[in-house]
């Protein structure tokens, strides 16, 4: 009896259609990261550059050599639009003119001049590694002239002289010290991964909550629901069937949408150059799997009560907004504050959000801070089983096909028709 | 006694939608609820179906409760809501052996009501088509082969050729009709009192969450010497407590 029921949830609502345009978005997000390529990559490449040299002097020919040995050079000469030409045949990312009188200028203990002129194909993050890539490369070359010149003004140890300090870098987070990396490398690293993991939280609620809002909605809009309740099936099957296939609905759905956002998000990882063991046992990924678990059961039981508040089809898709709103609100939070740092007020509303406790898993568990994990799951179980035991309460109830009723300042409002 | 209503009250909010109606159904006959729009036909038929729970008064179907027995009552009855629909992902043949399950206790069981579901609803080949692509005929009749394919000891039809065109309103008619020679109860509301005429044994008259006048159409005409069940009903209306 309770396959008979789960079998037709999962009809309603995993249609053709659903899985074709979730199927989609992940092709175009895949297309997405495949266009774009690997930023990895990108910033390894050897930047292709030309070099307009109009002073043949002895400084201007080692600025030459250096680039020559750090980029691809394309043209050599004295004609600025030759050289553009070239650049743009190609696909260039910037020209280097050294001015006429740079040796000269310089041998005189005067500030010589070099152009660099961008080329930018566009606007977009990976359009500007080559030309930014470029210009960290020319702050070398001058920390190199800086050298040179220093030793030709009899210097000792020129390299002494303009790095006497020896930075160490190393970081404090949640009593875990991190040798070798700085703040922003910690926060890229974290933030990457973060990311991906909030996304993925809330996917698996947007999907799986807009699925059973929806499928309440019909079935109140259609009668089908009035129907079911009358038939010798318990009702704590309908609501479990319905839990179930909302569950692996969302699964499959945010599954589906999840391969293709990692393809398009692995183009913008960036290794990590130090050595830090950032991996995770399988007692990690457990607690972060239950976390995750025990947060779809929130979504999912808060979903239903929205549901069969719901009037038809049209209002359920109305509702799907408070859903939403707490999803996206936990995950902006969480990425601009971290729960320890937000004033008492707003940890506490943070928190009470069970959506917070499955994206921050992942940081949790990297960085030992398992009891905020603990104490997010149990409240997190305490809250669904709050919560299924209203819509339990309301499926045995009149409200189900009356409505809920709201007082408010002495009205008394009913959400769905008699 | 297929159904027993004893002084049956229910409130929403501060209205009174039933102010402790009073009805027996017997075996074998189509009792029919008549009244206007908001009268409370729909809250009794759904309190006798197990939707809804009653505040006072009592209610028994083959002598289950329907406060203390319900899933005894539903293994008895077959509710067909007013302007009801079916699953639309699933054709009509998907959505007949759907319902089939949960009643047939055997294979044999289920393949009969199937049979009985394919015969009434007669759709042919179109069964196989998903829901969604039905005519608003074609899914009551869906829905009523739904109803009585699982030959429920009682059927409760509410309003069941609402938004139907003449034919098939006649057929529908005419599926009841043989449903209940076949040994059936059905108990049924509508506002079209020619078909009431037409379909019942007994009639309930009902105004107001108020059960005014209760007998065989043919009786009641001859009371009120009118033509037919609507001169009845708005005789009764206009002289209701006071004639």
């Amino acid at each position: 009896m309770f396959w008979n029921l789960l079998k037709k949830e999962l009809r309603e609502v995993l249609t053709v259609s659903s899985v074709i345009s979730i199927v989609a978005m992940a092709l175009i997000y895949a297309m997405i990261g495949k266009s774009v390529g690997s930023m990895a990559e990108e910033v390894s490449k050897k930047p292709t550059v030309a070099v307009v040299n109009l002073d043949k002097g002895e400084f201007s020919k080692a600025i030459e050599d250096a680039v020559e040995s750090y980029a691809t050079v394309i043209y050599k000469g004295d004609n600025v639009d030759e050289a553009m030409e070239k650049l743009k045949k190609n696909n260039g990312s910037a020209l280097l003119i050294v001015q006429e009188d740079f040796t000269q200028k310089i041998s005189s203990n005067q500030q010589a001049k070099v152009k660099v002129v961008s080329i930018l194909k566009g606007l977009g993050i990976m359009d500007t590694i080559p030309s930014e890539a470029f210009k960290s490369f020319l702050d070398t070359l001058k920390h190199q002239m800086t050298l040179t010149l220093l030793t030709k003004y009899g210097v000792e140890n020129p390299s002494f002289v303009l790095d006497p300090i020896d930075r160490e870098e190393a970081t404090m987070y949640s009593s875990k010290v991190l040798e070798g990396m700085s703040p922003s490398q910690l926060l890229n690293y974290v933030s990457n991964r973060w990311l991906i993991v909030s996304i993925v939280v809330m996917m698996l609620i947007i999907m799986s909550g807009s699925t059973v809002i929806s499928s309440l909605g019909l079935e109140k809009e259609n009668k089908t629901l009035e129907t079911l309740l009358t038939m010798p099936v318990a009702r704590s099957h309908i609501i479990l069937a319905k839990i179930l296939a909302a569950t692996i609905a969302g699964l499959v759905m945010a599954g589906i949408y999840m391969v293709g956002f990692s393809l398009y998000m692995r183009s913008f990882d960036i290794p990590l150059s130090s050595g830090i063991d950032f991996s995770m046992n399988v007692a990690d990924f457990a607690l972060v799997a239950l976390t995750m678990f025990s947060a779809l059961l929130c979504g999912i039981s808060l979903a239903m009560l929205l549901g069969l508040i719901s009037k038809d089809f049209k209002s359920a898709q109305t509702l799907t907004f408070p859903l939403v709103a707490l999803a996206v609100f936990s995950m902006l939070l969480t990425m601009f504050k971290d729960l320890s740092t937000m004033p008492l007020a707003l940890k506490i509303v943070v928190f009470a959000i069970p959506f917070t406790h499955a994206m921050t898993s992942v940081r949790n568990v990297l960085f030992d801070n398992y009891s905020l994990l603990i104490y997010g799951s149990l409240y997190n179980f305490a809250l669904a089983a709050v919560l299924l035991a209203i819509n339990v309460k309301i499926f045995n109830s009149d409200s189900l096909i009356t409505g809920v009723k709201f007082a408010r300042r002495g009205l008394t409002r009913r959400f769905t028709s008699p | 006694m297929v159904v027993a209503v004893e002084r049956l009250k229910k409130r929403f909010g501060t209205i009174e939608a039933l102010k402790g109606i009073s009805f027996e159904i017997e075996q074998g006959e189509i009792f029919g609820l008549i009244g206007p729009n908001g009268a409370g036909k729909t809250t009794t038929l759904r309190i006798i179906s197990t939707l809804l729970k009653p505040d006072e008064g009592k209610v028994e179907v083959f002598g289950h409760d329907v406060l203390k027995e319900p899933h005894e009552v539903r293994k008895l009855i077959s509710y067909l809501p007013e302007d009801a629909g079916a699953y639309k992902e699933l054709t009509g043949l998907e959505y007949l052996k759907f319902v089939a399950r949960f009643f047939a206790k055997e294979e044999k069981e289920f393949q009969a009501m199937l049979e009985r579901g394919i015969q009434i609803a007669n759709l042919r080949e179109r069964l196989k088509s998903k829901v969604s692509t039905y005519s608003k005929g074609m899914t009551r009749r869906l829905l009523i082969a739904r109803a009585l394919m699982v030959s429920p000891k009682l059927a409760i039809l509410d309003e069941p050729t609402s938004g139907l065109d003449v034919l098939n309103a006649r057929e529908m008619r005419n599926i009841i009709k043989r449903f209940v020679n076949e040994g059936g109860t059905v108990l049924l509301s509508s506002h079209n009192m020619l078909e009431v005429e037409f379909l019942c044994d007994r009639i309930a008259l009902i105004n107001n969450g108020s059960i005014v006048e209760i007998g065989k159409p043919e009786e009641l005409k001859q009371k009120y010497s009118a033509s037919n069940i609507e001169e009845v009903f708005a005789e009764v209306v206009r002289c209701s407590g006071t004639c």
